[in-house]
């Protein structure tokens, strides 16, 4: 039983990175009806960034600037390449954000090379030790991070007339025009908080891990699964989803038998999700106006 | 005159015949013939061709986003190895296994397609993609040991006997190439000029409006899956074969992007697009080997860079890709050869009459008009000209004609029941929408469906026409019991209908819309569409002249040609109306049709609505505002408010009905 | 627009043709026989056997012109068709075979500039351009200069193989020196291509099996297997009895080398108490290293004497990070060990204090001391930085392929003016080649061949919490005693 709560307090790292992942895709959802592919390469860069700013300067003023370059980044790829695109109708936008993922870790790969590098440190580097192995007090940081960010998104949605108008414009742009809400400037704001807590989820990860072009980029993906299983506008399921995924991912490889088969983890994963869409996933109603792309 | 008709094509066909002859040498002409990474280029641009057309159909034609395409190819690929390491199986008698396998993978990727849609899929299939890079492509029993998949050599070409199946030489392999590619797009374009293909079209335009035209959607989502996975396959054979191995890194979830990014770098519904843009990829890929300047030598050490530049360039200039761009040009090139000349048009069998044989299917009984007495109106090309005053005049016109009188019975009772929807409750959690509504049409009556703002109708209308379920009461169409048959298939027993808000399909043109609703009378499958069989070829021919029927009695001709995006509103009621007309539906069932029209054109409206009444017999359910409209043109009349039933009976009754007046109505309208 | 279509009947013979004639192809065709490739347009030189420097030279078949057996390291000077090519004074036999004329002989090799193995693979470049430009500074082998065109292939294996089969087919060059891209060449070697070709790769890395089973392949390192054979081994002579791996399950090193590792302790009688394979490229190992060191009885590593780690740099800093290898206080009894790709300087600093006292095994001797001082380690550095000031000199695959090379114009040299690719598999298949910075490879005909299967240890030194600098552990080279078992 010991072993057991110890095995779950250690997918602390996993569930908080893929949580900040998954909101941040969630929040670009809700407020624009894209999927960001490239969400993982807009937490990567800002966190190169930040490790270049920190040589110059101190760690909090770098974390700063990484913001900033999140939120410039999440501007840039609405502006340039969502908004561009959107009478071409979703798959073209979602290629284009592939595109923009592609670009980005060319250019990371070019400006800082492939070899893993040592990030800057938000919290201070205090180590735990947890049943057999060790969990650093960043993790823990990313997934309380992870929580209140998650709190505050509700809250923003819920009570907020900013909320009110991200989810009025994404549901119905037109309507929201005519009440005098400006979808541009919404979808906007959207994507530059998105790029903010892109950049900061980057930053936080970096810190307990090291900075790589690929990897911190493609480690977005199960957080799709996460974002998936949560339904891909709902705050709250996505960090349900990624709890889940987060101990999937960490526990299943451990268990006895089945443990030791390679890839027995993206098995269980894709199988949950197949059950979850099979009950969950939207059935065909009079409602469905306009289903098609 | 017709001399140069001759000349042109006898031109045309000299000029087919060199590309095809130019494509079949090119390995052994210059340029390819000195430099063997063209030829490599080429083979490798034709099996992109053949992913990139899997995702033209998949995701340009029916709408499905598919982030995963390369597990598809990986599963080709690794099938192929497998049967070959263990069976000896070598190509080409593998690809019906291929085939096999990758269309039923790709059927139950399909299933979740029917349960989510949008972007959700695309999360579904990317989640696809990472399962088989990380588990399927990692299993030993699949790849083999040793992490890659390797044919042994006797399994690949025949070398020694006829040179020409010697698949280990690049350039034999390339009329392999050249063969697939050349068939995958042949089966494309006759599929989409098939019924099948417009089912796509209408699956992916509006869910909606294909069920009620009678298109099983469940069935073509599979089906396009299938056919997508199955082409995906065959490319992944090819990939092996070419290569006699493969790693499980070359089918990752990346790749499967990157297949994407062709795909919608052609022109994500465009055909040619997917070819064109498969050999720019394929071309850069070998760039640095072809020539050797510093510009080449910089791009081959940035290929990644430069793929996703070119990329997101034709994404953002040229949004259609490079499909658009082709077509704009080769338009441009076709009016200017086409000015002031007509096509000849190649004539068919003298036409015969239309069959009247109405095709069953299991368990459910097709109910169809019989449209023969109608006109047969002459071919395509002449509808534009068609305009003319003379042939206009020519024509009973159901604007001027006064319709044919009615021979109803009295008695209402007497008349052969079409519709019986008899004590539909329908509840949303707690509300009840609909209390014990009863509504019923006979044969060739024309009822309305009326009531004050939020009394219900649109939610018993959805419940008698199947998208909502009733908690409780019974519908039945023509004596027979359809209280649970999904909306497609009592579209299959004749029901047809119009939607308040037009669920037409704006990227077709009139005449493609209405070909759509044929669907139901065609009776040939996929398997004939891709090969283009006669029977095919005579359905497609046979369905055409429904539509043009239809089209000749509503006076339609103008606009057939036209886009359906840039249509004026009433018109689109009209096109709507004669969609459902070209089902052969003998009971029509219309949500709001005069919605958006003027009192002009409501009354126009009205006057088409009981023409085809008596020129076809259709009878009618409609749902209404307008009460002037309403009580001109029904026979019987249902009011309800507040989800209960009101008051039902002639308009004349329901007018001086004291409840209804109170409800609904403020004074009593005078005739 | 809509069109009424035409009939289909036409397409549909030309299918059932098609259809026809392949499956006759499938069915009647006889299996392949081995054909000798001839180049027709150049004289060949009867590929008499070449003798290898220091052992008794072969006498050429009767009637052949063959090289006249000379010592190795001298131009020899021979008789070809009759005539006499003085190789010291630039003289050869011209054009000879593909690839060769009489000013230069031309290589190929495919190169990682882009994608994910950039930073330890393109390097290896430098390592060869260093043999390159001096050789040819020289005034090349026997009056050519070598040549060699590179291609970057991202290392992707698909990608590498086309470009491969291009170059073979082009027939501009004369064989793959070096070819630093070990997955790109991986797909020619496992799909045969590059044996049927009878393409010439030579001073390859090393790192898979599959390089040591093709006949035409000659890589210069110790395989990964062997150095995990001997790790084991090493660790058995110092007592550990009960061992722990984790090991990456993506790449082919990873699975090669914990087979070995496995077949090893199996062999010698111990146990493996702790075997955890990973997937490399995660962020965060930790419910795994909770497995490893329970199993493993604890941060006191009470059930492992001996840990050893085949990971990549990235994700061996993640294991170590999130407590692989204990709290830092404790280390298993016997040690730590790690094969050729953890001897980088990176990942020494990231582990620190978790590191101290690891043993990394190398198969060649790196510019450290005490090998810095030896004359053919400083060459190598001088040459290198002649190329490149700033090229990791340590890096394993840099020295690899600066190895490749040379051991490539060695060849070339006992080949003499008259080259052909023939003649330098059998010059290659009996050589032994000592180029000081590494053990002696010994060549063979057979296959699987292992030429270089020894390996030495250096240790991390981290005393004092950081990372300060590599220290020879005095192993010397070590044999692989159970070379070509538990090939995978």
């Amino acid at each position: 039983m010991n072993d057991f709560f110890v095995n779950i307090i250690l997918t602390m790292p996993l569930v908080g990175a893929y949580t900040m992942f998954a909101l941040g895709i969630v929040f670009i959802y809700r407020g624009s009806k894209v999927l960001n592919l490239a969400h993982g390469a807009m937490a990567m860069f800002p966190a190169y960034v930040a490790y270049s700013a920190a040589q110059r300067t101190s760690v909090f003023v770098a974390l700063a600037v990484a913001l900033v370059a999140g939120a410039l980044l999440g501007l840039g790829v609405e502006r340039i390449v969502v908004r561009r695109l959107r009478p071409s109708g979703p798959t073209a936008q979602t290629v284009g954000t592939v595109a923009v993922l592609g670009l980005l870790i060319a250019i990371a790969a070019r400006l800082w090379g492939t070899t893993p590098l040592l990030a800057p440190q938000i919290f201070p580097k205090q180590i735990y030790q947890v049943g057999n192995a060790t969990l650093q007090l960043g993790s823990v940081g990313l997934f309380a991070v992870a929580l209140a960010a998650a709190a505050a998104f509700i809250a923003l949605f819920k009570y907020t007339d900013l909320g009110l108008a991200l989810r009025a414009s994404a549901n119905n742009p037109r309507a929201a025009g005519l009440v005098g809400i400006d979808p541009e400037k919404t979808t906007a704001v959207a994507w530059a908080f998105a790029g903010v807590l892109a950049a900061l989820g980057g930053v936080l990860l970096a810190a307990t891990t090291n900075l790589h072009p690929y990897t911190l980029s493609l480690e977005v993906l199960p957080a799709f699964v996460a974002a998936l299983l949560g339904g891909l506008d709902d705050v709250k399921g996505a960090v349900i989803g990624s709890i889940f995924v987060g101990m999937v991912i960490g526990i299943v490889p451990t268990l006895p038998v089945i443990g030791s088969t390679v890839g027995i983890q993206q098995a269980v994963l894709g199988l949950v999700a197949v059950v979850v869409m099979g009950l969950r996933g939207q059935r065909f109603s009079a409602s469905d106006v306009r289903s098609g792309l | 005159m017709r001399l140069a008709e001759t000349d042109r094509r006898v031109y045309r066909m000299l000029a087919r015949a060199a590309v095809v002859a130019a494509l079949i040498l090119a390995p052994w002409l210059p340029p390819l013939s000195s430099q063997p990474a063209l030829v490599q280029a080429a083979n490798l641009a034709g099996e992109y061709a053949l992913i990139a057309m899997s995702l033209v159909i998949l995701t340009g034609w029916v709408g499905q986003i598919s982030l995963g395409q390369g597990a598809f190819v990986g599963i080709g690929a690794f099938t192929t190895g497998l049967l070959a390491r263990e069976a000896g199986i070598p190509f080409p008698i593998n690809l019906p296994i291929v085939v096999a396998v990758t269309a039923a993978v790709a059927s139950l990727l399909g299933l979740v397609a029917l349960r989510v849609r949008g972007l959700y899929l695309a999360v579904a299939t990317l989640i696809f993609a990472y399962v088989a890079d990380k588990f399927l492509f990692t299993s030993a029993w699949l790849v083999g040991e040793g992490g890659s998949s390797t044919i042994p050599n006797r399994t690949i070409g025949r070398p020694g006997t006829v040179t020409f199946f010697d698949f280990r030489s690049k350039e034999v392999f390339y009329l392999v190439v050249l063969a697939a590619v050349a068939a995958a797009w042949y089966a494309a374009m006759n599929l989409r000029e098939s019924k099948t293909g417009r089912a796509f079209f209408a699956v992916r335009g509006s869910e909606t409006a294909a069920v009620s035209l009678g298109i099983d959607v469940t069935r073509y989502k599979l089906l396009a899956f299938a056919l997508s996975g199955a082409l995906a396959g065959i490319a992944g054979t090819l990939m092996m074969t070419d290569l006699k191995t493969a790693t499980p890194t070359g089918f990752d979830f990346t790749r499967s992007l990157f297949y994407l990014g062709i795909a919608v770098t052609g022109g994500i519904g465009s055909l040619g697009g997917a070819i064109a843009a498969s050999g720019a990829f394929a071309f850069l890929n070998a760039i640095g080997q072809i020539w050797d300047t510093a510009l080449t030598r910089a791009i081959a050490d940035n290929l990644d860079i430069v793929s996703v530049g070119l990329l997101l360039l034709v994404l953002l200039a040229y949004p259609g890709g490079l499909g658009a761009a082709g077509a704009a040009v080769g338009k441009r090139l076709r009016e200017r050869a086409r000015s002031g000349r007509r096509e000849s048009v190649s004539d068919e069998a003298p036409s015969r009459p239309a069959r009247q044989r109405v095709p069953r299917r299991r368990g459910v009984e097709r109910r169809a008009l019989d449209f023969s007495h109608l006109e047969s109106e002459p071919r395509d090309d002449e509808l534009s000209v068609i305009g003319s005053a003379a042939a206009q005049q020519a024509r009973r016109d159901w604007r001027t004609a006064q319709p044919a009188p009615l021979d109803l019975p009295e008695d209402r009772s007497q008349r052969e029941p079409i519709l019986e929807a008899r004590n539909i409750v329908v509840r949303f959690g707690g509300l009840t929408a609909a209390d014990d509504v009863t509504v019923e049409v006979r044969k060739s009556e024309i009822v309305g469906l009326i009531g004050p703002n939020g009394a219900g109708k649109t939610t018993t209308f959805n419940a008698i026409a199947g998208l909502n379920e009733p908690a409780s009461g019974t519908v039945r169409l023509y004596g027979q019991d359809a209280t649970t048959l999904p909306v497609h298939v009592r579209a299959q027993m004749g029901v047809g209908r119009t939607f308040q808000l037009i669920q037409l399909f704006p990227q077709l043109s009139v005449f493609e819309n209405l070909l759509v609703a044929t669907h139901l009378h065609n009776d040939t499958g996929v398997l004939r569409h891709l090969a283009l069989t006669d029977a095919a070829i005579e359905a497609e021919r046979e369905a055409r002249r429904s539509v043009r029927r239809i089209i000749g009695m509503l006076g339609l001709e103008d606009v057939a040609d036209r886009r359906v995006a840039g249509l004026p509103f009433g018109v689109l009621r009209h096109v709507e109306l004669a969609r459902a007309l070209v089902t052969r539906a003998p009971l029509l069932m219309l949500d709001e049709p005069a919605s958006g029209l003027d009192n002009t054109e409501t009354d126009e409206f009205a006057r088409l609505l009981k023409f085809i009444r008596a020129e076809l017999g259709v009878s009618i359910l409609l749902i209404e505002h307008d009460v002037r409209m309403v009580t001109s043109v029904c026979d019987y009349i249902y009011v309800i408010n507040r989800g209960a039933p009101l008051a039902d009976g002639t308009p004349s009754e329901i007018q001086r009905h004291p409840d209804v007046v109170a409800a609904y109505l403020g004074e009593a309208v005078h005739a | 627009m809509s069109r009424t279509p035409s009939s289909g009947s036409g397409a549909w013979a030309a299918a059932g043709i098609v259809i026809a004639i392949s499956l006759l192809s499938a069915f009647t065709a006889r299996l392949p026989t081995v054909e000798p490739v001839v180049n027709a347009s150049a004289p060949v030189a009867d590929p008499g056997a070449a003798p290898a420097g220091g052992e008794a030279p072969v006498a050429a078949p009767a009637g052949s012109d063959g090289p006249v057996p000379v010592p190795a390291g001298s131009a020899p000077v021979t008789t070809v068709g009759g005539k006499v090519y003085d190789c010291a004074k630039g003289h050869n036999a011209g054009a000879t075979d593909v690839g060769v004329t009489a000013k230069e002989i031309r290589f190929a090799a495919t190169v990682v500039k882009t994608g994910i193995a950039k930073d330890f693979l393109a390097d290896a470049q430098f390592g060869m351009e260093a043999v390159r430009q001096k050789v040819n500074r020289q005034g090349g082998v026997c009056g050519r200069t070598i040549q060699i065109t590179y291609q970057d292939d991202g290392w992707e294996p698909a990608r590498g193989q086309r470009i491969i089969e291009g170059w073979i087919q082009s027939k501009k060059f004369f064989g793959l020196a070096v070819n630093p891209s070990s997955e790109g060449v991986r797909g020619a070697i496992d799909s045969h291509v590059i044996r049927d070709a009878k393409f010439p790769v030579i001073g390859s890395d090393g790192q898979l099996i599959d390089q040591y089973q093709d006949p035409w392949v000659w890589p210069v390192a110790t395989s990964t297997a062997s150095v995990m054979h001997i790790m084991a081994r090493h660790a058995w002579q110092q007592g550990a009895r009960r061992f722990g791996i984790v090991w990456d399950q993506n790449y082919r090193f990873g699975v090669e080398g914990h087979k070995a590792f496995l077949g090893s302790i199996k062999r010698l009688g111990g146990t493996v108490t702790s075997d955890v394979g990973v997937q490399g490229g995660q962020q965060s190992y930790s419910n795994q290293v909770n497995d490893f060191i329970g199993s493993c009885g604890g941060t006191s590593f009470a059930r492992c004497d001996f840990v050893a780690m085949l990971l990549e740099p990235a994700t061996a800093t993640r294991w170590v990070g999130d407590g692989g290898l204990g709290n830092g206080n404790q280390r298993p009894r016997v040690g730590i060990g790690a094969p050729q790709p953890l001897f980088v300087d990176a990942f020494a600093r990231d582990c620190g204090k978790y590191c101290d006292g690891m043993l990394v095994w190398t198969s060649f001797k790196p510019p450290l001391d005490p090998f810095d001082k030896e004359p053919a380690v400083a060459t190598y550095l001088a040459d290198l930085r002649r190329v490149n000031s700033k090229a990791d000199a340590n890096n394993p695959h840099v020295q690899g392929a600066y190895i490749g090379m040379q051991l490539l114009v060695e060849a070339l040299t006992r080949l003499g003016p008259a080259p052909t690719r023939l003649g330098i598999k059998a010059v290659l298949d009996t050589m032994t080649f000592e180029t000081g910075l590494a053990p002696p490879m010994r060549f063979s005909k057979g296959r699987p061949q292992f030429p270089n299967v020894k390996a030495q240890a250096f240790a991390s030194l981290a005393q004092t919490g950081s990372f300060q600098g590599w220290r020879y552990a005095n192993s010397g080279f070590i044999d692989d005693v159970d070379a070509g078992k538990d090939a995978a």
